[in-house]
This record gives C-alpha cells, sequence and structure tokens, in this order.
C-alpha cells in the first residue's frame, strides 16, 4: 500500500517533468500584477517575487531534479560498478590500490567533497552531475567489489575459466548479473540522496543558476520572504520530501522483495 | 591497534592529497577567476608568485606538505591573515553546534526508539518509525527554515540567526541533529528487539525485575555497541552537515566560512576549511574505531 503510493508519487513527479513544455503553466513567465501572490484559483501555489507561478517552477525544477539524479546515478552506478567488480574479481595489486582509493574516499565526508567540486568546477547542470557522480561512484564501487569477492568462488564461474573465458568476459557475463539485485538497490537509495545533494548545492548558490528552477535555489529565494510569502519555501520543500520518501520507501521494498540481505 | 592506527594514517595523507589536488585542478587559470579579466600582467605576475603557482606541481605539493606540519595554510587572499587563524576563530561555533546537535539527536532518538520496541506492532512503534522516516526524508536546508518560520517569526521564541542572543543554537543544533535523530532511533529499536529476545532478558524478567529497569537497566546497556559506533561516525558527518546548516543560520563557524570563502574565490582559504572538516571527520571515525574494540573484548582478540 504505502509502496504503491510512493510509486505513483514518483510516476506523477516524472510524468509532470517529462511533459512540462507541454503544460499550460510556464516557469519563467512574469505575472506583475500577482507578485508575491499566495495560493488561489488563477495561481493554485502562489507566485514567487518576480511575479512567476511557483508551481510552475515546481515542475520545471522537477525536471532539473530527475535529470541530474538519473544521469549521476547512471554514470557513479556504472563507473563503481565497473571499477568495484574488476577489482574485486582480479584482486591482487589492483585491489589493493582501489580499495585504498574507496577508503580516502569514504574517509572524505561526500556532501563536503560535493561541494568543493562544485565550487571549484562551477556552476550549471553539467559540473553537478560530475560533482555529485564523483562522490557517488564509489558507493557502487564497494558494493560490486564486495559482491564479486564472494560471487568469484562460486561454480559457474570455475565452469568458465575451465572453459577458457577470458576475464572480461567472466566479469560481463557471469558476475554483473548476479549482483543486478543490490545494485538496483542501491540505485533507488541514490536517487533519494541526489536529489537532495542536488537541491543542497543549488541553496547554497552552487548548482543550477537563475533563471533556471531548481527546489534548492528556490528554498533558498524562499528564504528571503518566509514572512510575507511562506508558501515560496513551504512548497518546493513538500515536493522534495515526497520525492525522497517515495525513493526511500521504493528502496526498502525492493530490498525485502528482492531479498537482498542488509550489505555493509 | 597498531595496524588500525597505521592504515588511520596512510588514510590522512590520502586525504590531505586529495585536497591539495582538488584545489590545483581549477580548470583554467585562478589568477584569472581572482582578479578577473581586466587585471594588469604585473599583477597576475605578483599574485600568481604570492599562490606559489609559477613553480612546478609537485614542487607546490611538497612544500604545501611540509607548511602544513608547522599547520601553516597560506594566507587568505582578502583579509591577508593567516588562514590557521581564521579556523581557529571559527571552529569552536562549528563544534558547539554538532555537540549540541548531537545531544538533541540522542535525546530524541533513545526515547523514541525505546517506545518503539516496547510496544513493537501497535500505532506508537508505527508512529514512530513514519516520523523516523520523515525526518530522514526532510532536507535541513529546508527544515531550517520551516523553524524559523514557526519558532522565530510567528511565535517569536528564538532569535532568527546568528550566534550572539540566548537561545540562538537551539534551532540549528535541531535542524543539524533531526536526521541523525531519526536514524539513530530506528536503530535504537532494532537493536533492543534482539536484545529482548534474549535468554539473560527471560530471567531477568522470571525474577520479577519491573519492565522499566528490563528495558533500561539490562536491555539498553547491550545496545550500546553498535549505537555508539553510529554515532561516532555520524558525529564526523555533522561537522560536514553543519556547511548547510550555519548558512542558513548565518552560524559563524567552519560552514559558513566556507561558503563565504567560495563567493569570494578565497582559495587558501576554501582549502583550509575542507582540510578542517575533512581531518576532524577522520580523527572521529578513527577514534570512534578504537573506542569500539575497547568496549567490545571479541573485537580486540580478533
Amino acid at each position: 500500500m504505502k509502496q504503491r503510493l510512493a510509486f505513483v508519487i514518483l510516476l506523477v513527479w516524472v510524468a509532470a517533468a517529462l511533459f512540462e513544455p507541454l503544460l499550460p503553466i510556464s516557469p519563467n513567465e512574469i505575472h506583475l500584477s500577482a507578485i508575491l501572490a499566495a495560493p488561489s484559483a488563477d495561481f493554485w501555489l502562489g507566485n514567487d517575487a518576480l511575479g512567476r507561478s511557483v508551481a510552475g517552477r515546481l515542475i520545471a525544477g522537477a525536471r532539473i531534479a530527475f535529470v541530474v539524479a538519473f544521469s549521476t546515478v547512471f554514470v557513479s552506478a556504472l563507473a563503481g560498478t565497473v571499477i568495484g567488480a574488476v577489482s574485486g574479481y582480479v584482486g591482487g595489486a589492483l585491489d589493493h590500490l582501489v580499495s585504498r582509493v574507496i577508503d580516502i574516499m569514504l574517509a572524505f565526508p561526500g556532501i563536503l567533497l560535493a561541494i568543493a567540486l562544485a565550487a571549484i568546477l562551477g556552476p550549471g547542470i553539467e559540473n553537478l552531475i560530475i560533482a555529485i557522480s564523483s562522490v557517488g561512484w564509489v558507493g557502487f564501487a564497494r558494493l560490486a567489489r564486495s559482491q564479486a569477492m564472494t560471487l568469484r568462488t562460486r561454480e559457474h564461474i570455475t565452469a568458465a575459466i575451465a572453459l577458457g573465458s577470458g576475464q572480461g568476459r567472466i566479469v560481463f557475463r557471469h558476475l554483473l548479473p548476479l549482483m543486478m539485485a543490490p545494485l538496483l538497490v542501491e540505485a533507488s537509495f541514490g536517487l533519494a540522496a541526489v536529489i537532495v545533494a542536488e537541491a543542497g548545492l543549488s541553496f547554497l548558490g552552487l548548482g543550477v543558476q537563475p533563471p533556471q528552477a531548481s527546489w534548492g535555489s528556490m528554498i533558498r529565494e524562499g528564504a528571503g520572504f518566509l514572512l510575507v510569502a511562506p508558501h515560496l519555501a513551504i512548497f518546493p520543500g513538500i515536493a522534495i520530501m515526497l520525492v525522497v520518501l517515495s525513493a526511500n520507501l521504493l528502496g526498502d521494498w525492493m530490498r525485502d522483495r528482492l531479498d537482498v540481505h542488509q550489505y555493509l | 591497534m597498531t595496524s588500525r592506527l597505521l592504515s588511520a594514517l596512510i588514510t590522512l595523507f590520502g586525504v590531505v592529497t586529495l585536497v591539495f589536488f582538488l584545489i590545483h585542478l581549477i580548470p583554467g587559470d585562478p589568477v584569472e577567476y581572482i582578479l578577473g579579466d581586466s587585471a594588469r600582467p604585473a599583477d597576475r605576475n605578483a599574485l600568481r608568485q604570492q599562490l606559489g603557482l609559477d613553480q612546478p606541481l609537485l614542487l607546490q605539493y611538497s612544500s604545501y606538505l611540509t607548511n602544513l606540519l608547522s599547520l601553516d595554510l597560506g594566507k587568505s587572499l582578502h583579509s591577508n591573515q593567516s588562514v590557521t587563524a581564521l579556523l581557529a576563530e571559527r571552529f569552536p561555533a562549528t563544534l558547539e553546534l554538532a555537540l549540541a546537535a548531537f545531544i538533541i539527536a540522542v535525546l530524541i532518538a533513545v526515547p523514541l526508539g525505546v517506545m518503539a520496541a516496547r510496544r513493537r506492532g501497535t500505532a506508537w512503534d508505527s508512529g514512530a518509525m513514519t516520523i523516523s522516516l520523515l525526518g530522514v526524508s526532510i532536507p535541513n536546508f529546508w527544515l531550517g527554515p520551516m523553524l524559523i518560520l514557526l519558532f522565530s517569526l510567528w511565535l517569536g521564541w528564538t532569535p532568527v540567526s546568528g550566534r550572539e542572543q540566548p537561545g540562538s543554537l537551539i534551532l540549528p543544533a535541531i535542524t543539524l541533529g533531526a536526521s541523525l535523530s531519526a536514524v539513530l532511533a530506528r536503530m535504537v529499536r532494532s537493536t533492543l528487539l534482539e536484545v529482548l529476545n534474549e535468554d539473560y532478558i527471560r530471567t531477568a524478567r522470571a525474577k520479577g525485575l519491573k519492565e522499566s529497569s528490563v528495558i533500561w537497566r539490562h536491555a539498553l546497556m547491550n545496545t550500546m555497541l553498535p549505537v555508539v559506533t553510529l554515532l561516532g561516525l555520524q558525529l564526523g558527518a555533522l561537522l560536514a552537515g553543519a556547511v548547510i546548516t550555519e548558512t542558513v543560520f548565518s552560524w559563524p563557524g567552519i560552514g559558513s566560512l566556507l561558503i563565504e570563502s567560495i563567493q569570494k574565490r578565497d582559495y587558501p582559504l576554501v582549502q583550509g576549511c575542507v582540510l578542517l572538516v575533512a581531518v576532524s571527520y577522520l580523527l572521529i571515525n578513527t577514534a570512534t574505531d578504537l573506542l569500539y574494540q575497547l568496549l567490545d573484548p571479541r573485537i580486540r582478540s580478533r
């Protein structure tokens, strides 16, 4: 029940983000007569300090949030899984090096590294994706590495080696398919984490730049009008909460459903 | 134990190196960034020399390391004060905030987790777990403004921002501690449920002890181990989380210093802030690791 609701919420947001250009509300159209307007029949969620529709900006913000979240999770999952799986399977000096790098990355608070990277790379969506992926791959790498280390002694791997398969073939055809379930669970939690990270960086002014709408920058702009127009800060926060909560619930559900044991 | 310390040292070296290369990865010329396009070539060269950017990268790296040993992190480009002094000035505020957040998290999480475990499967349990799930899902850069709106602007109970007035610590501490208390409450609940199935708990009940004494004196003591570990790991994370919370409340700590120095493109100061938070994080985690071994003899013998 909870999971179904979570799924529906996510689906509605993704659909709204996908079809944003077709919707009748624009994120950048300025209504000078209705600056800071409270929610009403004309403007469902009210208007911001420039008279732009909060509802329109929320949907445009969803578009950014999902673009960043899906690309970041894709890039970090791909990079992390390949690095982790190869390192765990091959072992030896390579694995030594990779696990050292993973240790060092984990010794670095993730959000701090993302802030530093975003600050150095400069604002913009691509840089956001690079900054968050540079932190995000580590979780996938650690997971894939430990999976590869337990899976490589399985009989079908021995059989593949006996048949003369190359190492690349073994990793990609015989190891990776078996890791899909835990990686999928990690990815759905990752989605929630990236959405918070994108909003956080944009809140700090290091992410999406105006006039583009991001949930994080909407909260920052709204924080200046808390007393006169609290709706500016309230609605984007509710949007983040709904999406993050849904992604986490979905992750929980998948973990139980796919029978992935608590891995650490 | 020595091997733990050794590996912590290697990691420390890695973190220090990572910070150096992070700052030197800036695409383009940092001097250009700092002075802008209109600067005279002479000024550029002077700044380049001041920053040591005219030297080869490896030489810069080795002088960075030797300076680091004497806690010399260079000078701020804006105020020309030593970075170490600026960090020392701001660090106490961040520590104060992190510790307060930590205490608030424990005060909320332990009773909540215990209640959920004792009334497992009831509405109390699911209520507590829903609150905790919400706590994990609410970002602190939203919780902060909402608390300001409610308690400072509408009710007028607490100051809006800053550190000078009495009570100004309360809202930032709650904001920073909220997600930790959510994670912690879940952990207290699940470990307590495990411990409650043990034989010695049945013995304690069988000899007629009151339920409250069974829970608080017998069961809770044994849930401390994983809880302490989580707390230690999270204390370090609180320092990093403080970056956003401090910005929301204009709390004069390392986090807001970091964001200010990023906006001013004051790279030596950015580097100093990142280094300080990362090293404290590492030190706290290592200390937790060692504490864990002290608390649990089973791990020491391994």
